[in-house]
């Protein structure tokens, strides 16, 4: 048993040394063909966190319009109820239509009044 | 006075131009850094993975391919993870490329088996591409290199010959010297499984070449 482990990790270490042997045997091309790949991968890389980026601005301009919303509508629904009451009363003056008259007729008499003196 | 007027004035641009500078560095550092990592990583398996999947493969240009798809993989799916995990990730992406590849190739051979005439035309071309490379070199090989050269055709035609799971298993575990738990989340099974199949193919390599060697 002993012995059968120690052929076992002998016939590993040889296979090994023979795989390394290979590897630092490779020609040239195929050395220049896995540095290009690995350049090929970490481009990746950055385009990765550039397209990140990218996917993050268009949520940010939504979240921006709707902040911007959000105040036009929160700003436009609180500037017409301060004018409201004035507005309202002066409508009020104009419709009476009695008031109006007898302002004409009092307007008439002194008029007519003032022409005398 | 005037002249610390146009000082602050001057100072204020470049101490935004400064911040700016500053701000993008700290965003792109961590970038950079991965991307040393990562090269640091596969610069140091590179030529191990590719001599892997060329045993698997049996063919040059699907070995690269292979390996190329499992760095960009890496890169695109797990460049972000822990650099620790990189490792089996990266052989696991590679054993289901090898895989494929190996099932495109029965797919093409059946529908070649069918299609005689195609068959034929594709030796053809294939003939006439590459006339010379089944030529030998007529180089002499020192005896020593000739030794080791053909010991390592031999191990290379038994593991080929091997059952997937086996093949993968002695070549992660001796060619790339991980341990019985990377290797079983490299080869997505349970670690008993992986003693199991290492051992049968410990067992039929030590037959099949051990005597050669």
């Amino acid at each position: 048993m002993v012995s059968e482990d120690f052929e076992s990790r002998d016939f590993e270490e040889r296979a090994r040394a023979l795989f390394e042997e290979s590897v630092e045997r490779l020609d040239a091309r195929t050395r220049s063909k896995l540095t290009q790949a690995r350049n090929r991968a970490l481009d990746e890389v950055t385009k990765g966190a550039a397209r990140r980026r990218w996917i993050w601005a268009p949520a940010g301009g939504f979240a921006l319009a709707a902040v911007v919303a959000v105040g036009i509508v929160l700003s436009s629904g609180r500037t017409p109820q301060q004018p409201a009451p004035a507005a309202l009363e002066d409508l009020e003056i104009v419709a009476d239509s009695e008031n109006l008259d007898l302002l004409q007729e009092q307007d008439v008499e002194f008029y007519a009044w003032l022409d005398e003196q | 006075m005037p002249a610390s007027v146009s000082l602050a004035a001057f100072a204020g641009p470049l101490a935004t131009l400064r911040w700016d500078d500053g701000a993008q560095a700290s965003v792109e550092e961590p970038i950079l850094e991965q991307a040393r990592a990562l090269d640091r990583f596969l610069a140091s398996i590179e030529k191990r993975a590719f001599r892997m999947a060329r045993i698997a493969l049996r063919h040059d240009d699907d070995a690269l391919d292979s390996v190329q798809d499992a760095m960009l993989q890496l890169a695109r799916r797990y460049g972000r993870r822990p650099t620790q995990e990189w490792r089996p990730l990266f052989y696991r992406i590679l054993q289901n490329r090898i895989r494929d590849c190996q099932r495109r190739r029965r797919v093409q051979a059946r529908i070649m088996a069918w299609l005689p005439g195609l068959k034929s035309q594709e030796d053809a071309a294939t003939a006439t591409a590459d006339q010379y490379a089944a030529v030998p070199d007529r180089a002499p090989l020192p005896a020593e290199q000739l030794a080791t050269e053909q010991a390592l055709q031999a191990l290379e035609r038994s593991l080929a010959e091997l059952p997937g799971r086996q093949q993968e298993a002695f070549m992660l575990r001796v060619f790339e010297g991980l341990d019985v738990a990377q290797t079983a989340a490299a080869m997505g099974c349970s670690e008993g499984s992986v003693k199991t199949h290492y051992s049968r193919a410990v067992h039929t390599l030590r037959e099949q070449v051990g005597g050669a060697w």
